[in-house]
């Protein structure tokens, strides 16, 4: 099997909404760098946005001491990230859907579906405090 | 329609107010938070308010935005308004599509479909 060329990883330590900036440059450069497309790099990107928000605002709730880890590793076939809060997490498998009559005109509440509807896959953790993404490249290189 | 803003242009044409956004990312959680408040004031300054957002140039657009948009369509309603959603590129409209947002809001092609039969 041929190994994956040119991989770019990136570790970040983030524990509020500010400081978010440094890691999605990072993640927009590299996604630059390995040439991905316009759509892989918008599926990326929003779930990155997704869950990192997530971690901050709801798995540490929102609580500077609490650091939020992104693991950020891109190369020519595949992007992963997995991000970790040190809150109590929460059951991953029974988010409540935000399409239904009830949920959607609510304010929050898409991110998880959001992650789920661009990524090939979202994996977390039982404790339900860590999210392993991955998008595989849909096409070729762009020229 | 008084006031300048920090993350919106305002242009009134034809009784209708549309609104664009200063940038093109929207993900910013702060930056949210202030666009957000930017409309609801429009909105709220403006009697029976006929709105068209405009999403010309924007390139990304976070579940938080999202959130904004639906607080904005109530704040709308609440002032017997009407809001339209315009030229909101193939990548973002996947992202109402995933939510079903797309059957909440009116979404016109671009700014000229949304002024029309307002």
């Amino acid at each position: 099997m041929t190994e994956p060329l040119n991989e770019a990883t990136g570790s970040f330590c983030i524990r509020e909404l500010e400081e978010i900036e440094r890691a999605r440059m990072w993640l927009k450069n590299a996604l630059d760098a390995h040439q991905y497309g316009r759509h892989d790099t918008f599926a990326i990107r929003t779930a990155f946005e997704e869950a990192v928000t997530n971690a901050i605002t709801h798995g540490n709730r929102g609580d500077p001491a609490k650091r939020v880890t992104v693991e950020l590793a891109v190369n020519d076939a595949k992007v992963e990230m997995v991000i970790t809060d040190e809150g109590p997490g929460f059951d991953a498998g029974h988010v409540e859907d935000p399409t239904t009559r009830e949920n959607i005109m609510r304010e929050s509440g898409r991110g998880v579906m959001l992650m789920r509807g661009f990524m090939d896959t979202v994996r977390f953790n039982d404790t339900g405090n860590r999210v392993h993404l991955v998008k595989h490249r849909s096409g070729h290189l762009r020229p | 329609m008084g006031g300048s803003y920090e993350r919106i242009t305002v242009e009134v044409k034809g009784g209708v107010t549309i609104v664009r956004f200063k940038e093109s990312d929207i993900l910013d959680q702060i930056n949210i938070q202030e666009i957000g408040e930017e409309m609801y004031t429009v909105v709220e300054s403006t009697p029976n308010v006929k709105l068209v957002v405009d999403f010309q140039g924007v390139e990304y657009l976070s579940s938080t935005a999202l959130g904004k948009l639906i607080t904005l369509k109530k704040k709308v309603e609440a002032a017997k308004g009407q809001l339209r959603l315009a030229a909101i590129k193939p990548e973002i409209m996947e992202v109402f599509r995933i939510t079903r947002l797309d059957t909440i809001f009116e979404i016109k092609k671009n700014v000229a479909e949304a002024l029309e039969r307002f």
